[in-house]
C-alpha cells in the first residue's frame, strides 16, 4: 500500500470532497459528445491533477488507471538526440515538456503529431479522441505555445488537450481563447481539516479525542491550504509520534526552519557578519534545489511577521517585489538574494 | 487548421464540433457588419477586377479575416478558390525559409484558366491572392524577404496582409499596400449579430447575458461568440441546454468577482498591513489570475470619480510597475501584495 | 710596442685576445671627472662607448677592466667626447697579442689636455675558464678512470660452500656512464671525485649559459605535465583514500585475472558474500569523475601498472563509434598481450557527446556477463559459450562531468568514485619538487608558487604548464600585467581591486581602468565573481550596510548585460562590465588592504556540484530513464511536480520512512523493539512504503570514514538535510532504525513474491533496455512454467498445499499502447518489478 496521499485520492468525480460545482461541470463535459480543450489552473496542492484523472476515468472507464512510462527519443534541430518520458495508458498521454528546457517546442510538435496521426483502434472506446495532458504549461516557452496553438487547430479531431498550470498569466491569449478555463481554488482550512479527519478515522490514528478538531485545525493551518502537504504531514506525524495531541509538535520543514532562524537573527541585529551568514545559508538552500523565488518569498513573509512598523512593512514588500523581478530577469540568484537582504537591513536601520 | 476555404459540407455530427466562429462567419461581403468604408472599396474592385495589395489593420475580432475570405469567395467561387488562394496564418511556419520557398513558389505559378462556367458566375480575375493573416508576428527578416516577391510577381499575385498593429509591419511592405483601417464594432451591430447567433443555436439565456458577454469581450466579436459557445457547452446536460446565467459567464471568462476586488481595495485603503496580508493570501489561494486582478483594479480605480487626478497618476504608475514585473515573469503573490501596499499609501 | 701615428697594427693569429686597460698615471692623479670615455669599435661592429667609471677608489692593484676582442677586429680608439671622433679621420689601431703599447690621442685632433694617456696591455692567457682551443668544449668523463679496470684484471673473490665445493666470484663491472643525455653528472655514480665533478659542473654551467637545457627526448622540449607524471603510487598527489579504494577494487579482480586468492575469503568490499563465481567485485566498471587536471588518468595508469596489468587506453581521440571499436575492446579484454600481462581497459573522456556507440559496447559487455553468470549459476550452459563471455578484465572509465547525458546508461553498472581537488599543500610540495628537479627553483618565490596553485584551483596540469612556460629567461611574474595568461590575471586583478594607495584617486582609477581593459579574458565574470566572493572578507569602511546594498544594484546591471548578450546577441554591451568591476574598487578598496594577498574562496563551484547532484536525484525519482528501479511508482509520480518534491514531498517522505521509536535507548535488541505494538506497526508500515517507493537498504561503505553502514538507496538526505547538526542526528537515528527496517523489508518483499496470495501479474513494464529476442515465446514460457511449478511446490508449506487446489498459472500479457506491440519481456521482469 502506498502513501496516504495516494491511497485516499478520490478516483472518481463523485468521490471528491470539495468544490462540488467543478465536479458537476466536469462530469457534464465528459458526458457530452463534445469535449473541449481544457486549461485547469490553481495553486499547488489544490487537487487539479486528481480531478483531471477522475474526469478521464469518467470518459474512458477504469482502464486509464493502468499507466506505464515510456521513453521516447526525438531529434532537435541541431541533430542532438534527446530522450523524454511519456506516461501513458491506452487512452491518454501525459507529458511535461518544460523538462526539456528550450527544446519543448520540438517535443510538442513531434509527439502530438505522432499521437494524432494514429487513430484509435479500440472500437469499444466511447470517444474518438485521445487526451493529452500537458503538465506545467506555464513554464512552456513562447515558441512551444505557438506550436501548441497550431497543433490544437490541426489535430483537434483526434486529440483533446488538457493543460495544467499554476497561473494563467504566462499562457498566451490565443491558447486561452481556444480552451475552457477551469479554476480550481485551494480548499479552505475547514475542508482540509475535514479530509484529515476522514483519513484519521479510516487509519485509526490515535488522537486525543477532546482535542481532535483543534489538532486537525492546527495541522490544516500549517499546511497552508495545500492538501498534498497536509496529508504528508499527517502521515509523517503519525510515524514520528504515538499519539497526536495539542502537545505534539507539528513537524517543521527543515528548509523553512533554516530561513526562520536566519530572519530571526537578522531581526535581532544587523551587521556584516549577518550578511556573511546569510550568504552561506542562501548557497545551501539553492544547492538543495529550493527555487530562488520561493526563498525570497519565504524570507519576505518571515520578515513581515517580525517587523512592527507598517511603513517598514511597505518598504520590505516593495524591495521584495523589485528583487523578484531581478530574479526573473537575471541569472545569478545569489547576487539578488543577498542584495535583497542587504537592502532590507539598511531599511531596518533607519 | 484546415483552411476555412477548403471546408466542404459537413456531416451533422461534425457540425456540432465546429466552432461557431467559423460557422457564422460572413459568407459574402454584404454580411460583414459595420465596416462600411472598407466594404465599399472592395465592392468596387469586384467590378473592376483590379485589386491592389491590401493591408488590413485594426483591433482583433472586427472582421478583417472574414472580409478577405468573403472577398475571395465572391471573386473565385468554390471551385477555383483552392488553386487561387494561399492562406498562411500565425499557426503556420512563416519563417524566412517558408517565405522563400512556399510563398515564392505559389506566387510564381501562372494563373490557370477558369472554366467558362466559373467565368459566368464569378469575376475570376487573372491573378492569385496570398493572404498573410496575423502578419505582425512575422519577423522583420521574413517581411523583408517578402518585399521583392510582392513586386516581382505583382502581375499574377496580390497580397493581403492582416494585422493588429500597423507599426509592426515594416515600412517597405506597408508602402506597397493600400491600407484599410477596421474600426471596432459599434454595440448595436455587434449585439444584433450575437443575438442572431444565439437564436439560431437556440441558446437558453437570462436577460442581459449578451450585453455582459459583449462587455467582457471588449468589442471583440470573435471572443464574444466563443464565450457564448463555451457557456453553452458547460450548461449542456445531456443535450439539454440549461439556462446560462450571468454568473457562469463570469466564471468562464475568468473574471474576478467584483466583490473580491472590492475586498482587496478596502483592505488596502484601511492601511492595515496585517489584514491586507491575509486578504491577499486568501485571494491568491483562490487561484485568480494576477493580470486579471490588475486589469480590474485599474478599471475600478481609474474610472472612480472620487479620486484626485494626482492620485490617479500615482496609481497609474504603480499599476505600470506591477504590470512590467508580471510580464517579466515575477511571482504573482508578491507582486499583487506590493501593488496593494503601494496603493495603500495613495488611497 | 708603441704605435706610430698613422700606422695600423694588426692582430693576427685568429685568436681572441684580452684587452687590458691600464692607466699610466698614478691613482692619485686619476680623478673621476677627468676619466675620458673611449670608443671601441670592432670591424663593422657597433661602436660601443665604454666609459671607465672610476670611482675614487680606483686602484691599479685592482684588476683593470677587461675587454674581449675578437680576432681580426680592428679597434678604433678615440675620444668620443666630441662628435669628431666618429669621423673617418680617427685612426684605427690594431693590436697584436702580447703587445703592449701606449695609446695616445692622435695629434691632428684637438687634444684634451686633461685626458691622460692610457696604456693598453694585451695578454692572452689568464682568462678564467677559457678552454684550450684544441680540446673539446666540455670535459668528458672519459678522462676519469673507471673505478674498476677491464674484465681481465678484475679482482676475484674465492669462497667455499658448506658442501666443500669451491667457487669463485668475479667483481661486477660497472657500466660506463654516459652523461651526455641529461647534461648532468649522474649522482648515483659512486667512486667519482665529487669535487672534481663539481668544478667541472661549474665550468659547464658558465659556458652553457646560453644553451637551452636539453630535455629527456632530443626532439624539442617536453611538457612538464607529461614529463613529471607520477610513475609510482607514492608520487600521486591527493585523494589518498580514493586511491587505496581503487587498489582494493583492482585487487578484487586478481582472483579472476591471475587466479590469486583474495585475503578475505571471497568477501566483497562491503562485507557481503559475493555471489559472483569468480569473486569479482559487484560493479565491474569503475567510473572516476572529477575536475580536469587532478590526476585521474594518471591514477588509472599507475595503479593498473602496479597491480601488474598492461594498459589499453581508449580516449576521445580514438574512433569510438561503430563496429571497429567493439572488436578492439573485445580483443583487448580477451586476448593476451606480448608482454604476458593482462590488459586493463582504460576508457578516458567517456562523457563526450557522441559516445553512445561506445557506451553501448560497454553496457553490452556487462549485460552478457550478467547473463552468463546467471546461466552459470543455474548450471545450464547455453550452447556456444563464446557468445556470452564473462568479463574477465577490469574496466576503468574516466569522465569530467558525471551528469552528462551519455553516461546515463552506464552509471547503474559502475562503481562511481569522485576525485576531489588535492589539497594545496600537497600540490605546492609537488610543484616545488618539480621545480627543483628542473633547476628552476630560484625563479619562483614561495609566494608565487602558492599563488599559482590558488589561481589554478587544484588543477596540477595547468599549474605545471604555467610554471614551465613562465620559467623562461625573463622569469615569471604572477602579478605582471603584461602576461597574457588570463588565469593568473583575474586573480591578480581581484587582489588589486581591493587595495588602495596614497596616490590621487583619479590616477589610481585611470591605472585600474587600463589594467582591466587590457585583460584579455573573454568576459569579466570571473573577476566579478571573485570580487563578490571576496568583498565580505576584506576590510572596508562603511556605515551600516550601505555598500553591499549599493553593489547589489550594480551586480544586477551586470546581470542584465549578460542576459542581453545571450538573448539578443548584443555582445557589445559586455564591455560595460568594466564599470561594474571598477565600482567594486570604488566601494571596497581601502588603504589597509594594500599589498595583501587574498585567498579567494570558491563557494560557487562546490554549491553548483551539490545542486547538480540533487537535481539529478530528484529527476531520477520522477522520470523513468533507465533508473526505473529507483523511481517512484507511476501512480505516485503522476501526482507530483518537480518543484513540490524538494519543497514538501521529499522532506516529509524522509520523515515517514524513518519512524521515531519509543524507548530508543534500549534499541539494540530487535525483539524488544518489536514487542511494542506501536513500534511494530510503524516498522511494518515503513517497510511497506519503502517497498512501494522502490527504496532499498544497502550496506554501504563510507569512503571518508572507511566504515560500513546501512543506508537508503537512493538516499535523499542530500536534498533534505541542512546543517551538519541535523545530518548527525539523522545518522544516529539511522544506526538505530535501519537494521530493524532492513529485516522487515526483506520479510515484506519475500511475502510479496510468494504465490500464496493473489498473484500479481501486473504487466506494467517500465522502460527497459533492449533485450535480445527469444527464439520462440512458447518454448520460453514452457520452460519457465516447469521451473516455476517446481519452485512453487518447494516453497509452499504443507497446509497450504493441502488447502489450495492445483495451481494454474495464468499469464496475461497486456499489450501496451503504441510501441509496446512487439516487446519481449523476461519472466523475471514480471516477478521482480
Amino acid at each position: 500500500m502506498s502513501l496516504w496521499v495516494d491511497k485516499y485520492r478520490p478516483k472518481s468525480l463523485e468521490a471528491t470532497d470539495y468544490h462540488p460545482e467543478i465536479a458537476d461541470r466536469l462530469k457534464a463535459l465528459a458526458s457530452s459528445s463534445d469535449f473541449p480543450h481544457l486549461l485547469v489552473y490553481g495553486p499547488p496542492g489544490a487537487g487539479k491533477k486528481t480531478r483531471i484523472l477522475a474526469t478521464l476515468q469518467q470518459l474512458y472507464g477504469p482502464a486509464v488507471e493502468k499507466m506505464k512510462i515510456d521513453v521516447r527519443q526525438f531529434q532537435t534541430a541541431s541533430n542532438r538526440k534527446l530522450e523524454f518520458n511519456v506516461v501513458s495508458s491506452s487512452y491518454h498521454l501525459e507529458i511535461t515538456p518544460s523538462d526539456m528546457g528550450n527544446n519543448d517546442r520540438v517535443v510538442i510538435q513531434d509527439l502530438l503529431k505522432e499521437v494524432a496521426q494514429t487513430e484509435q483502434v479500440d472500437f469499444s472506446g466511447k470517444h474518438r479522441f485521445k487526451v493529452v495532458i500537458i503538465n506545467e504549461a506555464d513554464s512552456l516557452t513562447r515558441d512551444a505555445q505557438a506550436a501548441l496553438r497550431r497543433t490544437m487547430e490541426k489535430y483537434s479531431g483526434n486529440i483533446r488537450l488538457v493543460l495544467l498550470s499554476n497561473t494563467t498569466s504566462n499562457i498566451i491569449p490565443p491558447i486561452k481563447s481556444r480552451c475552457l478555463l477551469v479554476r480550481v481554488a485551494a480548499p479552505s482550512e475547514a475542508e482540509v481539516a475535514t479530509i484529515l479527519d476522514k483519513v484519521c478515522k479510516k487509519e485509526s490514528v490515535s488522537v486525543v479525542e477532546t482535542e481532535r478538531s483543534q489538532v486537525l485545525q492546527l495541522m490544516a493551518a500549517h499546511s497552508g491550504r495545500n492538501l498534498r502537504k497536509a496529508l504528508l504531514l499527517l502521515e509523517a506525524m503519525v510515524m514520528q509520534n504515538d499519539h497526536l495531541s495539542l502537545k505534539t509538535p507539528v513537524i517543521q520543514l527543515d528548509w523553512e526552519g533554516v530561513i526562520r532562524d536566519l530572519t530571526a537573527s537578522v531581526l535581532k541585529e544587523r551587521s556584516v557578519a549577518k550578511l556573511q551568514l546569510a550568504r552561506t545559508v542562501f548557497y545551501e538552500l539553492l544547492s538543495h534545489c529550493i527555487p530562488a523565488k520561493v526563498i525570497l518569498k519565504t524570507v519576505c513573509w518571515e520578515l513581515l511577521r517580525g517587523v512592527q512598523r507598517d511603513s517598514l512593512k511597505v518598504e520590505i514588500i516593495e524591495l521584495a517585489s523589485v528583487f523578484d523581478e531581478r530574479l526573473s530577469l537575471g541569472q545569478k540568484a545569489i547576487f539578488h538574494l543577498e542584495g535583497f537582504l542587504a537592502k532590507v537591513m539598511v531599511a531596518m536601520e533607519q | 487548421m484546415s483552411s476555412i476555404l477548403t471546408q466542404t459540407s459537413e456531416t451533422p455530427s461534425e457540425s456540432q464540433h465546429t466552432p461557431w466562429v467559423e460557422k457564422y462567419r460572413p459568407k459574402n461581403l454584404d454580411d460583414v457588419a459595420s465596416q462600411d468604408h472598407a466594404v465599399a472599396v472592395l465592392k468596387k474592385t469586384l467590378q473592376s477586377a483590379n485589386l491592389p495589395h491590401m493591408l488590413f489593420y485594426g483591433p482583433p475580432g472586427t472582421g478583417k479575416t472574414s472580409t478577405v475570405l468573403a472577398l475571395a469567395k465572391e471573386l473565385y467561387g468554390p471551385n477555383l478558390i483552392k488553386s487561387r488562394v494561399l492562406e498562411l496564418n500565425a499557426s503556420d511556419e512563416r519563417g524566412i525559409l517558408i517565405v522563400r520557398q512556399k510563398v515564392k513558389t505559389f506566387a510564381r505559378l501562372t494563373v490557370s484558366n477558369p472554366s467558362a462556367d466559373d467565368l459566368a458566375r464569378y469575376p475570376c480575375p487573372p491573378y492569385k491572392i496570398i493572404i498573410l493573416d496575423e502578419a505582425d508576428s512575422m519577423t522583420s527578416d521574413a517581411q523583408s524577404a517578402l518585399r521583392r516577391t510582392m513586386e516581382t510577381y505583382s502581375g499574377v499575385t496580390r497580397f493581403c496582409l492582416i494585422c493588429n498593429y500597423i507599426t509592426r509591419i515594416i515600412d517597405p511592405l506597408a508602402s506597397r499596400c493600400s491600407k484599410f483601417r477596421f474600426r471596432p464594432l459599434d454595440d448595436a451591430n455587434a449585439l444584433a449579430r450575437l443575438a442572431h447567433v444565439a437564436d439560431t443555436e437556440r441558446v437558453n439565456r437570462e436577460a442581459g447575458v449578451l450585453e455582459q458577454v459583449l462587455r467582457i469581450a471588449n468589442g471583440d466579436l470573435r471572443k464574444a461568440i466563443t464565450f457564448l459557445q463555451s457557456a453553452t457547452r458547460l450548461h449542456l446536460d445531456g443535450d439539454e441546454v440549461a439556462e446560462i446565467t450571468n454568473k457562469s459567464i463570469l466564471e468562464i471568462a475568468g473574471v474576478v468577482p467584483d466583490e473580491v476586488i472590492g475586498r482587496l481595495i478596502a483592505a488596502s485603503a484601511a492601511k492595515d498591513m496585517e489584514k491586507l496580508f491575509t486578504t491577499v493570501n486568501d485571494v491568491m489561494l483562490e487561484g485568480w489570475s494576477s493580470v486579471q486582478i490588475l486589469s480590474q483594479v485599474h478599471d475600478l480605480l481609474i474610472l472612480d470619480d472620487s479620486l484626485q487626478p494626482d492620485q490617479k497618476s500615482r496609481i497609474s504608475r504603480v499599476l505600470f510597475e506591477t504590470d512590467k514585473r508580471l510580464s517579466a515573469g515575477a511571482d504573482e503573490h508578491v507582486q499583487v501584495l506590493n501593488l496593494l501596499s503601494q496603493l495603500s499609501l495613495i488611497l | 710596442m708603441s704605435i706610430e701615428e698613422g700606422k695600423t697594427p694588426e692582430i693576427s693569429g685568429g685568436k681572441d685576445i684580452l684587452l687590458e686597460l691600464v692607466p699610466e698615471m698614478s691613482p692619485a692623479e686619476v680623478n673621476t671627472n677627468s676619466l675620458p670615455d673611449f670608443l671601441f669599435r670592432a670591424n663593422g661592429g657597433v661602436s660601443t662607448l665604454l666609459s671607465l667609471e672610476g670611482d675614487a677608489a680606483y686602484d691599479s692593484a685592482v684588476a683593470p677592466p677587461l675587454f674581449t676582442l675578437k680576432a681580426a677586429d680592428s679597434l678604433l680608439l678615440g675620444s668620443p667626447a666630441r662628435d669628431a671622433v666618429l669621423s673617418s679621420d680617427a685612426p684605427a689601431f690594431s693590436f697584436k697579442a702580447s703587445d703592449s703599447f701606449l695609446l695616445s690621442k692622435p695629434v691632428s685632433e684637438p687634444t684634451d689636455t686633461t685626458a691622460p694617456p692610457f696604456t693598453f696591455k694585451v695578454s692572452e692567457s689568464s682568462l678564467l675558464g677559457k678552454p684550450e682551443p684544441s680540446s673539446s668544449s666540455r670535459p668528458s668523463l672519459s678522462n676519469i678512470p673507471p673505478a674498476y679496470s677491464a674484465t681481465s684484471s678484475r679482482p676475484k673473490v674465492d669462497a667455499k660452500l658448506l658442501n666443500g665445493r669451491e667457487v669463485s666470484f668475479k667483481r661486477r663491472c660497472r657500466k660506463q656512464i654516459d652523461e651526455g643525455i641529461t647534461g648532468m653528472v649522474d649522482e648515483r655514480h659512486y667512486g667519482v671525485n665529487i669535487n672534481e665533478l663539481y668544478s667541472r659542473l661549474e665550468l659547464m654551467n658558465l659556458v652553457n649559459e646560453d644553451r637551452p637545457v636539453r630535455a629527456k627526448k632530443p626532439t624539442g622540449s617536453v611538457l612538464w605535465a607529461e614529463k613529471w607524471r607520477p610513475n609510482t603510487f607514492f608520487d600521486l598527489v591527493g585523494n589518498e583514500k580514493t586511491n587505496r579504494y581503487i587498489l582494493q577494487w583492482l585487487k578484487q579482480w586478481s582472483r579472476a585475472v591471475f587466479g590469486q586468492p583474495l585475503e578475505r575469503s571471497g568477501k566483497l568490499a562491503d562485507n557481503e558474500v559475493n555471489p559472483d563465481p569468480f569473486q569479482r567485485p559487484r560493479k565491474k566498471i569503475l567510473l572516476i569523475h572529477g575536475p580536469p587536471g587532478i590526476g585521474k588518468t594518471t591514477v588509472a595508469h599507475v595503479l593498473s601498472k602496479q597491480m601488474g596489468y598492461d594498459i589499453m587506453e581508449i580516449n576521445a581521440s580514438d574512433e569510438r563509434s561503430g563496429v571497429r571499436i567493439k572488436d578492439k575492446v573485445h580483443n583487448s579484454l580477451t586476448s593476451m598481450t606480448f608482454s604476458g600481462k593482462p590488459n586493463v581497459l582504460v576508457a578516458d573522456e567517456v562523457d563526450g557527446a557522441a559516445e553512445n556507440g561506445f557506451i553501448r559496447v560497454l553496457t553490452d559487455l556487462i549485460y552478457h556477463d550478467s547473463r552468463a553468470v546467471a546461466n552459470y549459476q543455474r548450471e545450464k550452459s547455453r550452447g556456444d559459450r563464446k557468445k556470452q563471455p564473462f568479463l574477465m578484465r577490469p574496466i576503468i572509465t574516466i569522465c569530467n562531468d558525471l551528469y552528462a547525458p551519455a553516461l546515463e546508461k552506464l552509471k547503474p553498472h559502475c562503481e562511481i568514485l569522485s576525485f576531489k581537488k588535492p589539497g594545496e599543500r600537497l600540490i605546492r610540495e609537488r610543484l616545488t619538487e618539480v621545480l627543483r628537479l628542473e633547476r628552476k627553483l630560484g625563479l619562483f618565490t614561495k609566494k608565487e608558487v602558492a599563488d599559482v596553485v590558488n589561481v589554478n584551483g587544484g588543477d596540477i596540469r595547468s599549474c605545471l604548464n604555467y610554471l614551465q612556460f613562465n620559467s623562461g629567461d625573463k622569469g615569471p611574474s604572477v602579478s605582471q600585467t603584461s602576461t597574457k595568461d588570463t588565469q593568473v590575471n583575474w586573480y591578480a586583478i581581484v587582489n588589486r581591486l581591493f587595495s588602495r594607495n596614497n596616490r590621487p584617486a583619479v590616477e589610481q582609477f585611470g591605472e585600474l581602468t587600463r589594467l582591466i581593459e587590457n585583460y584579455s579574458g573573454n568576459n569579466y565574470d570571473k573577476i566579478i565573481n571573485g570580487c563578490f566572493s571576496l568583498y565580505q572578507l576584506v576590510y572596508y569602511h562603511d556605515e551600516g550596510l550601505r555598500k553591499p546594498a549599493e553593489i547589489s544594484d550594480w551586480l544586477y546591471f551586470n546581470d542584465l548585460l549578460g542576459s542581453n548578450a545571450v538573448v539578443s546577441d548584443g555582445f557589445d554591451s559586455l564591455s560595460y562590465s568594466t564599470v561594474v568591476v571598477l565600482k567594486f574598487w570604488d566601494l571596497f578598496s581601502d588603504l589597509n588592504n594594500y599589498n595583501s594577498n587574498f585567498r579567494i574562496p570558491n563557494l560557487d563551484y562546490e554549491h553548483f556540484q551539490a545542486f547538480q547532484h540533487n537535481y539529478t536525484l530528484i529527476g531520477d525519482c520522477l522520470n523513468s530513464s533507465l533508473h526505473h528501479a529507483l523511481a517512484f511508482p507511476v501512480s505516485l509520480r503522476v501526482l507530483l511536480q518537480r518543484q513540490s518534491m524538494s519543497l514538501e514531498v521529499l522532506p516529509l517522505v524522509n520523515k515517514i520512512i524513518l519512524p521515531e521509536f519509543q524507548k530508543q535507548a534500549s534499541s539494540a535488541n530487535r525483539s524488544i523493539l518489536m514487542a511494542n505494538k506501536g513500534n511494530k506497526a510503524k516498522v511494518e508500515r515503513a517497510a511497506e512504503i519503502l517497498h512501494e517507493l522502490n527504496i532499498e537498504i544497502h550496506n554501504k561503505r563510507n569512503i571518508e570514514t572507511s566504515t560500513f553502514a546501512l543506508e537508503f538507496e537512493p538516499c535523499y538526505d542530500s536534498v533534505v538535510a541542512f546543517t551538519d547538526i541535523l545530518e548527525k542526528q539523522l545518522a544516529q537515528k539511522k544506526t538505530v532504525v535501519l537494521p530493524v527496517l532492513a529485516e522487515e523489508l526483506l520479510k515484506f518483499t519475500k511475502k510479496r513474491r510468494s504465490p500464496a496470495g493473489a498473484v500479481e501479474t501486473d504487466a506494467t513494464t517500465k522502460g527497459e533496455t533492449k533485450r535480445p529476442k527469444h527464439t520462440n515465446s512458447m518454448d520460453f514460457f514452457k520452460n519457465r512454467y516447469d521451473e516455476l511449478n517446481n519452485t512453487l511446490n518447494r516453497d509452499m508449506s504443507e497446509d497450504r498445499k493441502r488447502a489450495s487446489a492445483q495451481h494454474r498459472i495464468w499469464v496475461k500479457y497486456h499489450e501496451g499502447f503504441s510501441n509496446a506491440v512487439r516487446k519481449n519481456i523476461t519472466w523475471n521482469d514480471l516477478w521482480e518489478n
